[in-house]
């Protein structure tokens, strides 16, 4: 009889954490929401830029590399800590790339860097918010779009992101000041 | 039981005869054994007819997936999670002594935990690492193993801690990351354990021994760091263990489709000792010098030193069962071989002492197959050679002509060794 309490009681505390962590997961990304600092991400808006794949929009953003004095310190490929604040125009600018998490700021995220063998100073960053959710409605329009309006370098697009300690929200994609979803409805006019 | 208990009564009493207490036993014995098989035929057809119709519920609900709003997702993803658990719960209680219900439910909720963080993860656009999800996941479910008695979960657990190894070795960022996976891969081990001694038969425990090998041998990469090149003696070993556990007297009358420690410790050395013998391999070993401090403290060391632990304590044991001159030369290749990865360290030597292993292991074992009359061995024997002469033929600097005799000897020998034996044993049938 004891074990059976045992087992229904074991039974019930795997249940409540099976439940726990989805539940937090949600409640943290709200506070995320909440609490996060907003960064711009400058999306680089020429035809290597933008382009799309399922039904995400994926991008590269100008700030995506990083001097190093000595690129021997680094692997070919690993996990960074990448700490962000804004230049004078608004835009996300790197701060600081570390192997270590920054102790002293909420305003970092993991992300991956490779060597960049083009300019064999600097890491190639990879950040993992570097796309953005489109609806299955719109998708055949904005395949489109991505290759056509996207990437045209008079364009000025940025990417809203929420950041707090490793998490993220990407909150909007922005297209000259303009939230997506009414560029679309622009564009449909 | 009562049955038996009454028909001895009414033998004893003279009432019925023991050839009738026979039959009547035998008679409901098989209506049971029928009533048994219609039920589990009758769950199992049930468990895939609820699988079918899960599938095409969700098919028609990702045909509306981004109509729905955030809530009804997030009540999809919870129910997705929820059911599984009630049916669980219903096992627990209602069908615990019903192995089938115990472990197709306890399934269904180890995929459920792992779709509902997706999901989650989807509606609400949180990223994470692979690595992240997957250990949250393991975590989660790792209970199941012991609370539903699942030997389902526990060889889906190992498939799960084997992906998480490779994710991690991407995305770690500190040791712990790494360090892990080895108590996660020690958690379904004492009910393995326990299923060999209570249950050795069973077809999922069975299973756990081709798993367990297949997974580590996959995964032992996860110590190489810095110092790949000590990693063959680290592959040896591991290999060398298994098959000291296949060897062990648990496994002696079990066939060999049920021994996978035995067959992939096999087929592990040999390849590791083929891929050794190679001079490519050992340039990097001969030509780094290696500090101590950094050396004795790498993972890849450490990893060395727990391993030799391992397989001389399991050789104490066999050696226990059986004389060390009994001990076949590819089951101490290891040993062997350590000796040669020390010499490797100084000279070049080594390579042609890899060589010469391999080759005299494939020539006992070709002689041991002759003995024995058995094509089996003898052929095992025959390929290795054969494998040895292809890695040569690569390597070397001999002639065509010279490379194209070896494969014809190789060749020849392959007739003559399986005509001589088959020869042999018609002789002895006669």
């Amino acid at each position: 009889m004891n074990a059976k309490k045992l087992i229904y009681s074991t039974f019930a505390l795997a249940v409540i954490a099976q439940l726990f962590v989805p539940c937090l997961m949600i409640s943290s990304k709200a506070d995320i929401a909440l609490t996060g600092k907003e960064f711009r991400f400058k999306v680089v808006n020429n035809h290597a830029g933008t382009s799309i794949n399922g039904n995400y929009l994926w991008f590269r953003f100008v700030e995506d590399k990083y001097k190093v004095a000595n690129k021997k310190e680094w692997e070919r490929s690993q996990a960074v800590y990448v700490r962000f604040d804004t230049d004078t125009l608004g835009f996300a600018r790197i701060q600081s790339v570390s192997k270590h998490q920054p102790a002293d700021s909420f305003d970092w995220i993991k992300a991956r860097a490779f060597l960049n063998f083009k300019d064999s100073t600097a890491l190639q960053l990879l950040y993992p918010f570097n796309n953005y959710y489109v609806e299955n409605a719109n998708l055949k329009e904005i395949e489109e779009m991505a290759s056509n309006k996207l990437n045209d370098s008079t364009r000025v697009i940025s990417l809203k992101v929420r950041i707090r300690e490793n998490q993220f929200i990407v909150r909007d994609l922005m297209v000259d000041g303009v939230s997506f979803k009414d560029f679309v409805k622009q564009i449909r006019k | 039981m009562s049955l038996i208990q009454d028909l001895t009564e009414l033998v004893n009493a003279g009432i019925i005869t023991d050839e009738k207490a026979r039959q009547i036993s035998a008679y409901f014995k098989n209506k049971q054994d029928t009533a048994a098989s219609a039920n589990k035929q009758l769950l199992i057809f049930g468990i895939l007819g609820a699988l079918l119709v899960g599938i095409g519920l969700m098919f028609i609900i990702a045909n509306q997936w981004d109509s729905l709003s955030r809530s009804v997702k997030t009540t999809c993803a919870f129910l997705l999670l929820i059911v599984p658990q009630l049916l669980c719960l219903f096992a627990l209680v209602k069908k615990a002594d019903q192995m089938v219900w115990r472990e197709s439910t306890a399934l269904l909720l180890f995929f459920a935990v792992g779709a509902n963080i997706s999901l989650v993860s989807q509606i609400y656009h949180i990223n994470g690492d692979a690595s992240a999800f997957l250990l949250t996941w393991m975590l989660l479910t790792a209970p199941l193993i012991y609370i539903m008695n699942s030997s389902a979960v526990s060889l889906a657990f190992f498939a799960g801690v084997m992906f998480y190894s490779f994710a991690v070795r991407t995305d770690a960022t500190d040791l712990w990351h790494e360090m892990i996976f080895w108590p996660m891969l020690a958690l379904p081990l004492p009910r393995y354990y326990q299923q060999l001694i209570k249950s050795p038969d069973h077809p999922l425990l069975i299973m756990h021994h081709w798993v367990i090998p297949f997974v580590l041998t996959l995964t032992i990469g996860i110590v190489s760091h810095n110092l790949g090149a000590w990693m063959p003696p680290v592959y040896l070993l591991l290999f060398g263990i298994f098959l000291q556990i296949g060897d062990q007297s648990y496994f002696k009358n079990s066939k060999l489709i049920q021994n996978g420690y035995k067959l992939f410790g096999f087929c592990g050395t040999i390849v590791t000792l083929l891929v050794m013998s190679f001079k490519s391999n050992w340039k990097e070993l001969l030509t780094n010098h290696y500090q101590p401090g950094s050396l004795f403290g790498s993972s890849e060391f450490i990893a060395l030193a727990v391993l030799i632990a391992i397989a001389f304590i399991l050789l104490v044991r066999v050696s226990r069962t059986k004389s060390l001159s009994e001990l076949k030369l590819i089951e101490i290749a290891w040993l062997l071989f350590l000796v040669i990865f020390v010499v490797g360290l100084f000279s070049s030597l080594a390579v042609l002492l890899v060589n010469l292993l391999v080759f005299i292991a494939a020539i006992l074992m070709i002689r041991q197959g002759t003995r024995l009359g058995h094509l089996g061995v003898l052929n095992s024997g025959m390929v290795i050679v054969a494998m040895l002469v292809v890695c040569r033929s690569f390597d070397t600097d001999l002639t065509f002509v010279v490379k194209g005799s070896m494969f014809v000897l190789v060749g020849t020998g392959f007739f003559v060794a399986n005509w001589l034996t088959l020869k042999k044993r018609n002789e002895n049938e006669r």
